[in-house]
């Protein structure tokens, strides 16, 4: 009879908790979903932005990269703002940086050729290091791209930090919001470039996965191509 | 009273000297981009300014503190020292500067030394809990009008709460001081707690609304204040626009001046006295926020700030300021109170040159009728010069 009340309590303590607990999950789905559909737009604006850039002479910008700026900004703005509430419900080591999922940051895997790998066997890790090839060329490709994003957005974000903290300073403490707001976005500028380091860190390993895979697969191929000659 | 450099108050005061914040065409500076982003490190920088300051002064005469015409104008030279300290991390930073300012540096007679400091520190305490803690330091000089010389000091902490979810709340104490060496029955010392609600920097503006209590000191005879002020402001890449009204109110009936409370005659015989008695303290800052002033019986302040950057190297800058103070405390007790109406303007142009050297040009007006002691006060003052860092 105690275990039954028992199990009863638990059930009363645990339904409301896990109810708080799926509701939150739902939140983080919610807001992760709207920030990759907000990562892919920026990052189309900065590849646009990219083009302008390099075909504007001189320090004006263009009516079209004006345009295309201030769009920008405003998508950086709401990814500022999902992020901010992610990381308000997302715990530390959930957290991804840029807009990545974790199959942006997941190593490519390490298929090594062995000395007895012949036919079927050989063929079978030929697929193998091919497919991991592909995933390691879109991941690079992923991951170029959130860096053009977070290249740009640190340049707006440290402009309006620069902008804050001349205010602050200026403002004295008849503005007393403008330090807070200068605080606010020196740590978002951290954030970014905490992300961008994580970001760079990656592409400089997948880069390294990448040339080992190549080399295998150039191994493994020419191993099944001398195979396929001396084979009656 | 206490006063500024009370012994309790020395770690504040350390604190000021080590870091701090410059004034006029100084503070005007646009800061470096590796002092406006986080670091790890600390980083200096030291910053000289050799400036041309013009002055037009109109009303001082009737206090005796101009000693020709009704207005007065001449052209001197300025120079200010300064230094910067700064560091950032993802979880809290520092910022502090240091300014020393001389108008008319050589001549004794006309030499007038500003001393600036401001320190702000902040800490992130777990996800949900942000302290910071403000410094400022403000100290002039005049060796013409000694009776002018003013010391003020403010102490802030800020204890911030932000849930998950909604808007971040900041309960804030401050102390300050205003302290006259030479004429110590104008000294103010204030209190402050504050609970403020703030909606953080969604899509780059920032709103707070808050509720005030403010408690002056024993000089002063409107003791407890409440007061509000909503503040907003909008950040972009291209400028930065902030506006805030404040409001304060005293709580309570006012004690009505009687010739027992304190035997002064009257404001025709304070005017009369005024060179021994009225400093220029209320115009020597021409841009102070509402926390500055003598307690008034009602009080309302409109602050603005816009900033804009055009191209790489050009910067404008405005500031406003206009404060109406109702029923505003005499600077003698037992005397009636008075309406005080003052508006304050400064526009900066700031043309980078190089990295280490910018043009500077800033005008500032401020006026202030009212007081029955001194009709009008006009100042205005233009600054131009070259900043070398």
């Amino acid at each position: 009879m105690r275990g039954v009340l028992v199990l009863a309590l638990l059930a009363l303590l645990a339904g409301p908790a896990s109810a708080a607990g799926s509701e939150r999950d739902r939140q983080i789905e919610a807001l992760r979903a709207e920030r990759d559909t907000r990562a892919q737009e920026a990052s189309r604006l900065a590849d646009e932005i990219a083009r302008l850039k390099a075909s504007t002479r001189g320090p004006r910008a263009g009516g079209e990269l004006e345009l295309k700026l201030r769009a920008f900004d405003r998508v950086a703005r709401r990814l500022d703002e999902l992020e901010r509430r992610l990381a308000r419900l997302e715990t530390a080591s959930g957290r991804l940086p840029g807009g990545l999922d974790e199959a942006d940051l997941r190593p490519l895997l390490d298929i090594a050729i062995g000395p007895t790998d012949l036919g079927p066997a050989l063929d079978a890790k030929i697929v193998l290091l091919q497919a991991e090839h592909q995933r390691g060329t879109t991941q690079s490709e992923q991951l170029g791209a959130a860096l053009r994003v977070l290249a740009l957005r640190l340049e707006t974000k440290e402009r309006q930090a620069r902008e804050a903290e001349t205010a602050r300073r200026d403002a004295g403490t008849a503005l007393p919001l403008l330090r807070r707001q200068a605080d606010e976005l020196k740590i978002e500028l951290h954030e970014l470039q905490s992300s961008r380091a994580v970001v760079q860190r990656r592409q400089g390993e997948l880069a390294r996965e990448l040339a080992t895979i190549e080399q295998r697969l150039a191994e493994a191929e020419r191993r099944r191509a001398g195979a396929g000659s001396t084979s009656p | 009273m206490t006063t500024v450099f009370a012994p309790g108050r020395l770690a504040s005061l350390l604190i000021a000297l080590l870091s701090c914040a410059p004034p006029w065409a100084w503070s005007q500076t646009e800061p470096a981009a590796d002092l406006a982003g986080p670091s790890d490190g600390w980083r200096w920088r030291p910053s000289l300014f050799v400036l041309g300051a013009y002055e037009y002064n109109r009303g001082l005469t009737v206090v005796g503190v101009s000693s020709s015409s009704a207005s007065s104008s001449d052209l001197r030279p300025a120079i200010a020292l300064g230094l910067e300290a700064a560091r950032s991390g993802s979880r809290g930073g520092f910022q502090g500067e240091v300014s020393l300012l001389g108008r008319d540096p050589f001549d004794s007679d006309a030499r007038a030394i500003l001393f600036d400091g401001r320190a702000h520190a902040f800490r992130s305490l777990g996800s949900r809990w942000r302290l910071e803690l403000d410094e400022a330091l403000r100290l002039e000089r005049r060796e013409a009008l000694p009776r002018g010389d003013f010391d003020r000091q403010q102490a802030q902490a800020t204890l911030e709460y932000r849930g998950a979810r909604g808007p971040a709340y900041r309960l804030q104490f401050a102390d300050r001081r205003l302290r006259l060496p030479n004429t110590p029955a104008l000294d103010v010392a204030q209190h402050t707690l504050a609970l403020g609600v703030w909606t953080g920097t969604g899509g780059g503006a920032s709103v707070e609304a808050k509720a005030v209590f403010r408690r002056f000191g024993e000089a002063a005879l409107e003791r407890n204040h409440f007061a509000a002020a909503f503040e907003a402001t909008h950040v972009q890449a291209q400028g930065l626009l902030a506006l805030r009204y404040h409001f304060s109110a005293a709580l309570g009936r006012r004690p009505t001046p009687t010739e027992a409370l304190v035997p002064v005659p009257n404001v025709a015989l304070l005017a009369g006295r005024a060179p021994e008695l009225l400093p220029e303290v209320p115009l020597a800052d021409a841009l102070d926020d509402e926390a500055e002033s003598w307690p008034a019986r009602q009080e309302h302040q409109l602050s603005l700030y816009g900033s804009r950057t055009f191209g790489q190297g050009l910067r404008f800058t405005v500031r406003a300021q206009v404060r109406w103070l109702r029923d505003r405390e005499p600077l003698q007790k037992g005397l009636p109170g008075f309406d005080d109406r003052r508006w304050h303007l400064r526009a900066t142009l700031r043309w980078r040159l190089s990295h280490h050297s910018a043009l500077i040009a800033q005008a500032v007006h401020a006026s202030e009728t009212g007081n029955p002691a001194m009709p009008e006060l006009v100042r205005s003052q233009v600054f131009f010069g070259v900043q070398l860092r």
